[in-house]
């Protein structure tokens, strides 16, 4: 799995100030760099891409509230089974 | 609007919606933004993967098999905690383009999908590689009729 250990640590420590100035956008972090804020997600990767190429950068959503995906059939770890 | 019916029942295979559940074809690409960096490196790019989706209305993100994200080097973006029936773990987030053929739906991209471990197979052979979820089916009606093994979609 890829570390983003470095850009999550960072998004962490400067949540507050990124959420008060960008909140409902989409963050470009790489290393302990704060990129810009993005209205899609798109934007946020399509500048990524521009400027890292195929390295490794972070798209977070800006939100007070940590992103939730609910997927049960993940949740349960039941992608099939024998009954 | 337009309406699509999906029937789950042939002579040869029999009823199979109850058993594999609504699948509908689906094709998984690098995104538009990856494909143009390719093309300016002179980097081949990878064919789409093909597939079948697993319509999953309890699931709040669609989510793909890593396997298929990882073979055309598609790298991911963010990552998020997930939990499960063991304990909690740490689930990766990429950015994709898919094409669903029997929806005339083309290259629709997806920024966020969940990779997972699917390896899965129906009962004739098909390979279910996402697990297509409420982030997809906002814009959608969708119809299951299982008495008539059928599934309508339409947007």
């Amino acid at each position: 799995m890829v570390d983003f250990n470095i850009e999550l640590q960072f998004f962490e420590s400067n949540k507050g100030e990124i959420i008060k100035a960008h909140n409902g956008k989409f963050a470009l972090v790489k290393g302990q760099k704060f990129y810009g804020a993005f209205d899609t997600p798109d934007n946020a990767y399509k500048e990524g891409i521009r400027l890292f190429g195929r390295d490794i950068f972070l798209v977070k959503r800006i939100s007070a509230k940590e992103e939730a995906h609910r997927n049960q059939a993940l949740s349960l770890g039941i992608i099939n089974a024998h009954i | 609007m337009p309406i699509f019916d999906f029937l789950y029942r042939t002579e040869k295979t029999g009823e199979t919606l109850t058993g594999d559940g609504p699948i509908i074809p689906v094709e998984v690409s690098i995104p538009t933004a990856l494909q143009q960096l390719y093309l300016d490196q002179k980097i081949l790019i990878p064919s789409p993967r093909p597939g079948y989706a697993l319509i999953d209305t309890g699931a709040s993100t669609t989510a793909v098999d890593e396997d298929v994200l990882q073979q055309p080097n598609i790298s991911p973006i963010d990552q998020t905690d997930c939990s499960r029936a063991h304990g909690t773990a740490k689930i990766s987030i990429y950015p994709l383009k898919v094409t669903f053929p029997a929806l005339n739906l083309k290259d629709l991209p997806l920024a966020r999908v969940l990779g997972c471990n699917l390896k899965w197979q129906t009962a004739d052979g098909k390979d279910v590689i996402m697990l297509l979820g409420r982030d997809l089916l906002e814009d959608k009606v969708l119809i299951y009729h299982g008495k008539g093994c059928r599934v309508t979609l339409a947007f």
